[in-house]
């Protein structure tokens, strides 16, 4: 295949949510004056989903404070159809919409996202809220207006959050999870016992090892039994039990899905030429691990944007993507924020360390050679972007604590250079 | 050409510092401080994916400054 030297000049983007909106603006500010075609079903400009579960359930902020591009699609002068992609047909180089159009590309950028799982109650219907768009958000926030009892099943960090929100509102929470621990997938025993603690003494009712035998509907709410026998009544029960990749639309057309879009470390889908894709539905080739890597967090997405722009625009000096690992959660007015991967079997030090803020951090050693595979912070931004600064040197735990230990103790951030 | 920095919209998430450490930084209240105001030749690029990389738009190009 010859290897394309000059710019597409019709750039179509599947999905309009940050993957999407920040390729859009990477398009533009890298210099792209050709077309830009947007398809997104959702209606309004494109808007940030993290504060979903946040800000905006608590109710202080609005939907104009989640906007992604400032001036909206018009100041990225982009086209944005209201479809969805319901076909691909990578001979033809055209998406197919639900409406029966076809939409040409130059080249395609998949940027779909996921959509969370349902419960499904007794009669077999999908039961109670999950949050994923704006509209969900609507929808549990003016639950959260009347219900008493709130609850969230899953122990990740929408229904932490949740939990969180709807005791600052006041309610009555209770989470049910299966696992051993809240966050025990994404972090591991030790720091999910420390965050499930946090939840324990805001007033959360934490049920952990617990699995759900049935869901009756009662009303605009449910009955839950658990498995043991015991009876939970919910007012309003939200959800928060994964989610799947949008990837229905591009079964047959030849690109390769395994748990999300394959692509290789420089975004680019297997199956057709000039097809990328990135954000939540990419399964990407992670240089750093040598593995394929799924990512559901925002940083990944907004990262991989000016990857794709880049590869894009200057197919002759094309680059790789190196993920550098960063997630945040909000929890009871407290920022949880996470360099690298934790790795759940890792050994892991709950620390506090000594200065005029006693600081809260958890450090993950992986394998047998000392390395710091991660860093959590709680409540301290700046030991955060120190642990990120420090992060891609692979520095072993000693040299993390060490860096993490002056800075707590008041000493300036070292500079990077 | 510099970068403006809406503090009062900053949520301390530190995105920005980690792609561009060379204008940015996070000051003791975790909030986004700039620290160069001089955008030299060829860091337009990086300077750009920080304010992009800015969840909450905080940060934004002043051009012809
Ligand atoms: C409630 C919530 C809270 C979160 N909190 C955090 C957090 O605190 N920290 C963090 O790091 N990350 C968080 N995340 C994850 C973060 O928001 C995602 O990583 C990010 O949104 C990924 O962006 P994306 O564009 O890849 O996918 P998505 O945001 O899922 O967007 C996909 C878009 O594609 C569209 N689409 C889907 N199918 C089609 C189709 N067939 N045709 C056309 N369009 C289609 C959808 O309508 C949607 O707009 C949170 C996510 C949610 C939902
Ligand atoms: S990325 Fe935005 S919110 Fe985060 S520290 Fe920088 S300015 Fe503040």
């Amino acid at each position: 295949m010859p290897v394309p030297t000059a710019p597409p000049a019709r750039i179509v983007i599947v999905g309009g949510s940050v993957a999407g909106a920040r390729t859009a603006q990477a398009l533009r500010s890298d210099g792209f004056s050709g077309e830009l075609i947007v398809i997104e079903p959702e209606a309004g400009e494109a808007y940030d989903r993290p504060p979903l579960s946040k800000e905006y359930l608590t109710g202080s902020w609005s939907r104009t404070q989640l906007n992604l591009i400032p001036g909206g699609w018009a100041a990225v002068d982009a086209t944005v159809i209201r479809a969805c992609a319901s076909g691909l047909d990578v001979q033809e180089h055209q998406v197919r919409l639900s409406d029966g159009q076809a939409i040409r590309y130059d080249a395609l950028v998949i940027a779909t996202g996921l959509s969370p799982r349902r419960l499904v109650a007794d009669d077999g219907e999908s039961i109670g809220h999950v949050i994923g768009t704006a509209s969900d958000a609507d929808a549990v926030r003016e639950q959260l207006r009347e219900g008493r009892h709130v609850v969230a099943v899953g122990g990740g960090f929408i229904a932490t959050e949740t939990a969180s929100v709807a005791r600052e509102l006041g309610l009555t929470v209770t989470i049910i999870d299966r696992r051993s621990t809240l966050l025990e997938r994404s972090l591991g025993t030790v720091v999910g016992a420390h965050i499930a603690a946090t939840h324990r003494e805001h007033g959360v009712d934490v049920r952990t090892d617990a699995r759900i035998g049935s869901i009756r509907r009662d009303g605009s709410g449910a009955l839950i039994t658990l498995e043991n026998g015991e009876q939970i009544q919910a007012d309003v029960l939200v959800a928060g039990i994964g989610s799947e990749p949008n990837t229905a639309w591009l079964h047959g057309s030849g690109i390769r899905i395994d748990a999300g879009v394959i692509t290789d470390a420089r975004c680019r889908a297997f199956g057709a030429a000039g097809v990328y894709a990135l954000g939540d539905v990419a399964h990407f080739y992670d240089v750093h691990s040598a593995k394929p890597r799924r990512v559901g967090h925002w940083t990944n997405a907004a990262d991989q944007a000016s990857v794709v722009a880049h590869n894009l625009l200057h197919p002759e000096n094309p680059v790789g993507y190196r993920e550098a690992p960063y997630f945040w959660s909000d929890q009871f007015g407290e920022k949880i924020q996470v360099a690298g991967h934790p790795d759940p079997d890792a050994h892991v030090d709950l620390l506090t360390l000594d200065g005029p803020a006693p600081r809260r951090v958890a450090i993950y050693t992986h394998g047998d050679d000392d390395g710091c595979g991660a860093v959590v912070t709680f409540g301290w931004p700046r030991g955060m972007v120190a642990a990120r600064r420090l992060m891609p040197l692979e520095p072993t735990t000693a040299e993390m604590l060490v860096e993490l230990e002056k800075l707590a103790a008041g000493a300036r951030l070292a500079s990077v250079g | 050409m510099r970068i403006e920095a809406k503090r009062h919209l900053c949520q301390s998430y530190g995105n920005c510092v980690a792609i561009d450490p060379e204008h940015l930084d996070l000051d003791d209240e975790g909030l986004v401080v700039v620290t160069r105001d001089s955008i030299g030749d060829g860091e337009l690029a990086t300077v750009q994916a920080g304010i992009r990389s800015c969840p909450v738009n905080a940060l934004v190009l002043i051009e012809g400054e």
